[in-house]
């Protein structure tokens, strides 16, 4: 992967006695563009994100919300502009780096949980660390997966299988395994979509307050309203800009 | 790479175990489909060598003019009714000279649906011996195979029962005996094992040729005496119906059994011919070829591997229709296992998302294959190493006690 090529502005207010330091944002994307053969066409502003920022991406359903998410962890390739995470240069990456990339410092959560039935909820937290060979699942591991179920408050169940969980005990595994590999970006996509609403606000806290303990900067696609004032900047799909 | 498969093998037990009612079918169908082709060979080998070793225990058979089947697997194998027809005075045409020795067989009698063989001492001489006890010597006396020890309740020597109250072949007669155990017999792996024996006399007490009752004269049963026949030496009274026949041997009465005319006569449905030599055997099987002789001498092995010719051309057909079998039902499980994964599309979808490689996902979709094949095959080895020792139990069942 390249080196980034950007610069934190939050630098600027630095003491003119101290000698100027270049510090990358842990996530940057120059304008995007990326187009589907249906015909669909997204089309994003450049942003950054720096640890422990968060940032929430709203538009309607189809509005490409998920696709940005998608050029984000590498799945996608824009058409044009450039991804930058945690140090490297996401678009220029060959996929074996991006495949490493998810695994290892991009933690995702899914609208519908995305959990394996046939693993309990330990096993599931600790599922990257048996999907690529960069990680290695050792005590350390565990015992951190263990913590991060305490911290979500699902210390006396992970031994439970998942179908005996509830929606909100099943997205607070996938926030955890979210996690679990101390990535330094998390992308959620509509974290709270399938929940109710009185869970919806209580997990999108729970992910910010994780995200920022663990110093990763947090995108999070929704188009639930009513958490948007929890996050550091919005970004609208559709002509909007971050804010 | 050996954590990966170590991975694999954690993912796909877990996969398995929460699926196992599909993943037991699969490997249990999979396992049968290959055991069975296996077990069939295995069964065809058991009972040609059981067969042969039976055949041999009799060079030649006699019987009368009938079915050779009917004679082979009633007179050795006590699951058949040979035709009618030799009576004991028949066994002099083979005695006769020296030539050979001859052991009569009569069967169609049963206790508990077991069969009761009737034939002399000289029968045991080639095959079993009492494990326990001794060999019946008189009328009412048995010893039974090991087998037949077990399906009667496990009787011993001292114990008694009766033979079954309709025999297989002599409907009109109708004549329970009571039997008393003398000894069991050694397992043989043969037919012995499952039968009764007697002694002649026995067997034709069943079959109502013998009996034993009260002087008539003494007898105070009303109707046991209807009429008197004046002679040199007194008058002879003619028992009537009424006279009570006693269906027990036992308590020391044996003795007082008798039949009415000469035994010469007496029925036998078969008998195990022992030729001196080569030269005999020939001379004998030639005294039996006339166009109307009532009798027939006949070799068993040469009757038993013209029947396994038969069975082993049947039993290739049936192992190719079994391995065609096995194939299909192989390409119905991995239709069955590609179909399980198709339905897991979201699941190995997300761990491609979470920074799985293709090739990681397809080894944690062979390691779920390989593990459920293993199982199969540990079931198919399973059945293949079972069948030589339930070979005898399903030989039994399948061939209706041959």
């Amino acid at each position: 992967m390249t080196e980034p090529r950007s610069t934190s502005p939050a630098n600027s207010t630095a003491s003119a006695a101290v000698a100027p330091v270049l510090v990358a944002p842990v996530l940057a994307a120059t304008e995007l563009v990326f187009r589907r053969s249906s015909g669909f066409t997204l089309s994003t502003p450049a942003f950054a994100l720096d640890a422990g920022e968060s940032l929430a991406v709203r538009g309607p359903s189809g509005s490409g919300k998920s696709t940005l998410l998608a050029l984000l962890s590498g799945e996608l390739l824009p058409a044009s502009g450039r991804v930058f995470a945690a140090g490297s240069e996401i678009t220029a990456a060959s996929e074996s780096e991006r495949r490493a990339y998810r695994a290892t410092r991009c933690g995702q959560v899914f609208q519908t949980f995305e959990l394996v039935a046939s693993l309990d909820v330990l096993a599931n937290v600790l599922l990257p660390f048996r999907l690529h060979g960069s990680l290695t699942l050792d005590a350390a591991a565990t015992a951190h997966a263990r913590e991060l179920l305490a911290r979500v408050g699902l210390a006396d169940k992970q031994r439970r299988a998942i179908h005996a969980l509830s929606h909100g005990e099943r997205q607070r595994v996938a926030i955890a395994r979210a996690l679990v590999t101390r990535p330094r970006i998390v992308l959620a996509d509509e974290p709270t979509g399938n929940l109710d609403p009185a869970l919806k606000r209580a997990i999108a806290e729970l992910l910010l307050h994780e995200a920022r303990t663990a110093g990763a900067a947090l995108v999070v696609a929704t188009h639930d309203e009513s958490i948007l004032p929890l996050f550091d900047g919005m970004l609208a799909i559709g002509g909007g800009a971050p804010q | 790479m050996i954590a990966l498969l170590r991975h694999a093998s954690y993912i796909a037990a877990r996969s398995l175990r929460h699926s196992w009612k599909r993943s037991a079918l699969l490997a249990i169908v999979l396992g049968v489909s290959l055991g069975l082709p296996v077990a069939l060979t295995t069964l065809l080998a058991q009972a040609s060598s059981d067969m042969r070793a039976r055949a041999s225990v009799a060079p030649l058979l006699l019987g009368a003019r009938g079915s050779e089947a009917d004679l082979v697997f009633g007179a050795l194998f006590f699951a058949a009714q040979p035709a009618r027809g030799l009576a004991m005075r028949d066994l002099a045409r083979v005695e006769s000279e020296s030539l050979a020795t001859a052991v009569p067989i009569a069967v169609g009698a049963t206790a508990r649906k077991t069969p009761v063989v009737g034939t002399t001492i000289d029968y045991f001489a080639a095959t079993a011996r009492p494990a326990h006890g001794r060999m019946f010597a008189t009328i009412g006396e048995c010893v039974v195979g090991a087998n037949a020890a077990r399906a009667l309740g496990g009787v011993k020597p001292g114990d008694r029962f009766f033979t079954d109250p309709a025999s297989l072949s002599d409907l009109a007669g109708v004549f329970p005996l009571e039997l008393t155990v003398t000894g069991v017999l050694a397992p043989t792996q043969s037919p012995d094992d499952g039968a009764i024996f007697v002694d002649l006399r026995t067997m034709w007490t069943i079959r109502g040729l013998g009996h034993r009752h009260d002087e008539p004269a003494q007898s105070a049963t009303p109707g046991a005496v209807i009429g008197t026949v004046p002679t040199a030496t007194g008058d002879n009274k003619i028992a009537g119906e009424a006279l009570p026949i006693a269906r027990s041997a036992a308590e020391g009465v044996a003795a007082d059994f008798h039949f009415h005319g000469s035994t010469d006569d007496f029925p036998i449905d078969g008998a195990i011919v022992r030729p001196a030599d080569a030269k005999a055997q020939a001379i004998l099987l030639g005294r039996f070829t006339g166009k109307d002789e009532r009798l027939q001498l006949m070799r068993p092995d040469v009757f038993t591997e013209r029947v396994l010719e038969r069975i082993f051309g049947v039993g290739r057909v049936l192992g190719a229709v079994a391995g065609a079998i096995a194939l299909l039902v192989a390409l119905v499980a991995a239709s069955t296992f590609a179909l399980s994964i198709r339905l897991r599309a979201d699941e190995l979808a997300l761990m491609r998302r979470l920074g799985a490689s293709r090739g990681s996902v397809a080894v944690f979709i062979a390691a779920e294959a390989v593990a459920l094949v293993c199982a199969g095959l540990a079931i198919a080895v399973a059945i293949a190493a079972c069948t030589p020792l339930a070979a005898p139990l399903v030989l039994r069942a399948a061939s209706g006690g041959l």
